[in-house]
């Protein structure tokens, strides 16, 4: 009968046989990369080719290799008693060109582009509401809603829970995307965090590519880090590096479009200004033209001027809508203050002003009002010859007596 | 209509006063028009309040048994 062994005893002698062993000292071998780790200053590598697979390690980094190239690795194979693990440990590894699997990736690609799939489209002007497809777990749910907490105008977010990496991830994700478009929102965001590339190779499946470039919202695709491009990133409407980056490019989007309409109403505050501008110097003129043609004299002209300013500022088309604009101005300062996560201050100045120029406010751009015995004058008709009227201006009152009355012929009540 | 519609018309109309060529109560007609249509715009930026929500679909019976 044998001598029976211990495990150890087994083991240490197995790894003696391969140390003795001279060719297992430098052996080269071929394969493609379906694993590529780096863990700390090491790196571990699964090479494999058709049915078999080999475990492969070297203390040191391995840059510029990536999942799916073929490679050709020298170095020693050796036995790990501890776990009666063979492996390869790496003196060598030069690149041999591209394995089947990344050959196939690149030819769909191909296809996809050729098929006008890889065109990217606009993104929307606003984004009020995102169906953000990831992961429950793990660090981009919680980057991606940071970021957009300090957005200044904050979409809502319905998070779709996902796998995001193993067999359920493309069912799960496909399912998602079908339930988002069935809602409102205006921005999909398919998120993950960055991985090794067999982590993400989920998001290389062609039906999965396929369903993001069709989906009826748009798609903003942000799947692992910048460095690394998915077939979903190719095919969605806009491609973000990070998930913190789509989430940064929604708030950038939402920036602009608030700042357009604050310059936009800002626009109509001086547009409307200049109305009020013009029409008053165009009066000034008017009379300044009968005075130098002799028709006014001086002290008529006065009388005239101060009339012009009077059915300036108390003419009918003024008196009508003040109410109904000051009104409306009243609701946009209010709107504004209820508005508080927004950049509101530069958004209630701009209102306030736009406020300000409301005809309630004309007085205080050089109109009076005209009041007699406290009683406010709308008409000539309602003085006569002789009565004292009270102007009120922004600086002050002044009192004047009526010493001439020139009603308009044409006009109507 | 969108917020981008809205503030689009609400350009035309300040492109429109700007010319300056009308008489002082369309200008007035146009503002208060205006200030309508940036109630509006700010209203619908209002409605964005950043509110988060899980949806609970069939996708967390795929997910949810193998979690824990």
């Amino acid at each position: 009968m044998n001598k029976i062994l211990t495990i150890k005893q087994l083991n240490n002698y197995i790894k003696g046989v391969f140390e003795d062993e001279i060719i297992l000292h430098d052996v080269t071998v071929c394969g493609e990369i379906s694993e590529f780790r780096l863990i700390g200053n090491n790196t571990f590598i699964v090479l494999k080719d058709e049915d078999n697979v080999l475990s492969c390690y070297k203390f040191g980094v391995v840059e510029t290799m990536r999942v799916g190239a073929k490679v050709k690795i020298n170095g020693k194979v050796t036995f790990h008693p501890n776990s009666s693990r063979i492996s390869l440990n790496i003196r060598r590894i030069e690149y041999d060109g591209e394995g089947e699997q990344r050959l196939a990736l690149l030819q769909l690609k191909k296809r996809l582009v050729e098929e006008g799939l890889c065109n990217g489209r606009p993104l929307p002007f606003l984004i009020k509401k995102i169906g953000l497809i990831t992961s429950a777990e793990g660090a981009v749910l919680h980057d991606f809603i940071s970021v957009i907490g300090e957005a200044s105008v904050k979409p809502s977010i319905t998070v779709y829970p996902v796998r995001v990496q193993g067999s359920e991830a493309v069912t799960t994700v496909l399912k998602a995307l079908e339930k988002a478009n069935e809602t409102d929102a205006d921005l999909l965001v398919l998120a993950r965090g960055g991985g090794s590339q067999t982590d993400l190779i989920c998001f290389d499946n062609e039906e999965l590519a396929r369903k993001v470039n069709a989906s009826k919202i748009p798609v903003l695709s942000a799947i692992g880090h910048e460095t690394d491009y998915s077939l979903c990133d190719f095919c969605a409407a806009a491609r973000a590096g990070t998930p913190s980056i789509a989430a940064q490019m929604v708030a950038d989007i939402n920036r602009k479009a608030l700042n357009k309409l604050l310059e936009t109403i800002n626009r109509i505050e001086t547009a409307v200004k200049w109305s009020f501008e013009s029409a008053y110097k165009s009066a000034e003129n008017k009379v300044l033209k009968l005075y130098k043609t002799g028709i006014l004299s001086v002290s008529k002209l006065k009388d005239r001027v101060i009339k012009c300013c009077f059915s300036l500022s108390k003419c009918e088309i003024i008196d009508k809508k003040r109410k109904l604009i000051s009104d409306c101005c009243l609701g946009l300062s209010q709107g504004v203050n209820e508005t508080k996560s927004m950049s509101d201050r530069k958004l209630a100045s701009a209102v306030t002003r736009l406020d300000l120029l409301s005809p309630l406010k004309v007085i205080s751009q050089g109109y009076g009002k005209i009041s007699v015995d406290g009683k406010e004058i709308n008409d000539v008709a309602d003085l006569k010859k002789g009565d004292n009227i009270r102007v009120v201006m922004r600086d002050g009152n002044a009192d004047a007596e009526i010493i001439n009355i020139d009603r308009r012929k044409d006009y109507e009540v | 209509m969108k917020f981008e519609d809205n503030l689009r018309e609400l350009e035309l109309l300040v492109n429109q006063l700007e010319k300056g060529e009308m008489p002082l109560e369309k200008s007035i007609e146009l503002f208060e028009k205006g200030v309508a249509l940036s109630k509006i715009c700010i209203n619908e930026l209002k409605e964005c309040s950043g509110r988060i929500e899980t949806i609970k679909t069939e996708l967390d019976e795929i997910i949810g048994g193998d979690e824990e």
